[in-house]
This record gives structure tokens, sequence and C-alpha cells, in this order.
């Protein structure tokens, strides 16, 4: 993934075919974060009655939201990735600097859950089952991690 | 002839909401943000300047204060408003939570 060329309002990526198929493949498979750590409180008995339970269903919409905006960017016949550019392979994918936010926010989702997978280890991952399931999980964490950088220096205007 | 007389004005004293006593406070709760293996520095001082509107040096602060210190309070706020940050700091995959302002 490479940033091609940016305005005030749109960007414009490049993508791999690979790294189309991949992420394809990673919307289909719907893995969500549990987000056993992202309860509302530490002190839920402080809060309001029934502000938990109201917090815990946004935040499965928002999964929601995150899984159906990723099938929309990267559909086959959406409007947002273009064939490859002549001399080119791969696709190009124009994003709005609020849709660029999005696929942020939902890459994160992904990753998480994916970390999630592999029992939330630390940065040192040296201790991590080698099995190809844990081997999918690391490359799909690794690929998250570099797409939220390059979308990162675009959003900064630091290409 | 008629003089000018320089109009009297006393300042008022500047009394932020730390210098009030605890007792005269509304009620807050904080908003924290907590350390976690898997989120990028730059993304996590990117999501504070999104979500809170910082400038990127305080957003850096704070991402550092979380980094190195497990977590960082960023900001005291009534529950409606503390609850909306932290929906939005959580749609980002931030780790964060709110608590009640014991002060």
């Amino acid at each position: 993934m490479q940033l091609l060329s940016q305005d005030s309002e749109r960007l414009v990526f490049h993508l791999e075919r690979g790294e189309v198929q991949l992420l394809r493949q990673l919307v289909k498979w719907g893995l969500t974060a549990e987000r056993s750590a992202a309860a509302l409180s530490r002190d839920p008995a402080s809060l309001p009655g029934g502000a938990a339970e109201e917090f815990a269903a946004a935040q499965g919409r928002q999964s929601a939201e995150h899984r159906s905006f990723l099938e929309k960017v990267f559909a086959a016949k959406g409007s947002h990735l273009q064939a490859p550019a002549a001399g080119r392979k791969g696709y190009g994918l124009t994003l709005t600097r609020p849709e660029v936010e999005r696929l942020l926010q939902a890459l994160n989702e992904i990753k998480l859950a994916h970390w999630e997978r592999l029992g939330c280890p630390d940065e040192d991952t040296a201790d991590i089952a080698v099995t190809s399931e844990n081997r999918v999980s690391e490359l799909v964490m690794e690929l998250a991690n570099q797409a939220q950088s390059i979308l990162l220096r675009a959003l900064l205007n630091e290409e | 002839m008629p003089t000018t007389v320089e109009p009297m004005t006393v300042p008022k004293p500047k009394i932020t909401p730390r210098e009030r006593p605890a007792a005269t406070r509304e009620p807050g709760f904080l908003v924290i943000c907590w350390n976690d293996p898997v989120n990028l520095m730059p993304y996590v001082t990117h999501v504070f300047q999104t979500v809170f509107g910082w400038a990127r040096a305080r957003a850096e602060k704070h991402m550092k204060e979380v980094h190195e210190q497990g977590k960082s309070v960023l900001i005291r706020e009534s529950f409606e408003r503390a609850e909306y940050f932290v929906h939005q700091l959580h749609a980002y995959g931030l780790t964060a939570t709110l608590e009640k302002d014991a002060d």
C-alpha cells in the first residue's frame, strides 16, 4: 500500500492485488475484537444504572459498522477501488479524509481481534506457539500496522 | 475644563477549576487511557488529536504518559461528555475508561 496523491478532500492509494485479496478475506472472516478490555469503567458501580449495558450494545453496533464499511470500500464493483492504472499491477483506492479515519479504526479493530486470538501477547511475540493459525494472525497484525502507518503519514501530510 | 477620568476596573480573580475547593466543584468523571502493547504510538497521538482536538504536543505528552506510566488522565467531564469521549476512544481501539473523580 502506498499513497499516490492527495488534495484537501481526497487521498488516492495504490494497493497490490494480494493486499486487496487479503483485506477482502479478512472482511469475510468477520473477526471482531471481543473488547474484554473495553469496559466503560473499572468501577461500574459508580456509573448511572444501565450505562454499562448500553455502552456494550453500542460497541457491538460499532463493530458491525466497521465491517460494513470495509465491505463497501473493498467491494469489487464499489466506487472506492479502481482498476489497475496503466503499467501498474494492483488497484487504486480513493478515499475522503473522513473515510481514511474510518479505515484506520476498522483496521485497528481487525488488528485487535487477531491480537486477542494470539492471547493478547506483550510486544515480544517470541513465546507465541508456531502454528499456521497464529502465523496468519501475526501477518494480519503486521499488515494492519504497515497500513496504519501509511494512512497516518498521509493524514499528517508527511509523505 | 472637563477632565478624563480613567475608568477603574478591578481585575477578576482568575480561578481555574483545579483551584476551586472540591466541595464547590460539580461531580465529574475522569477519562483515563490505559497502556496496551498493541496500539502504535503515532496512532495513539493521532487519536488524541482527533478526538479532543488537541495540538500535537499535548497529544504526545499524554501518549508518553500512557506509554511510560501505564495510564494518563485525559480530561475531566460530566458523565455524558466523558461517556462520549470513552466511546470515541474505543471506536479507535484504545483502552479507555471513565472513573468518578474522587476530588
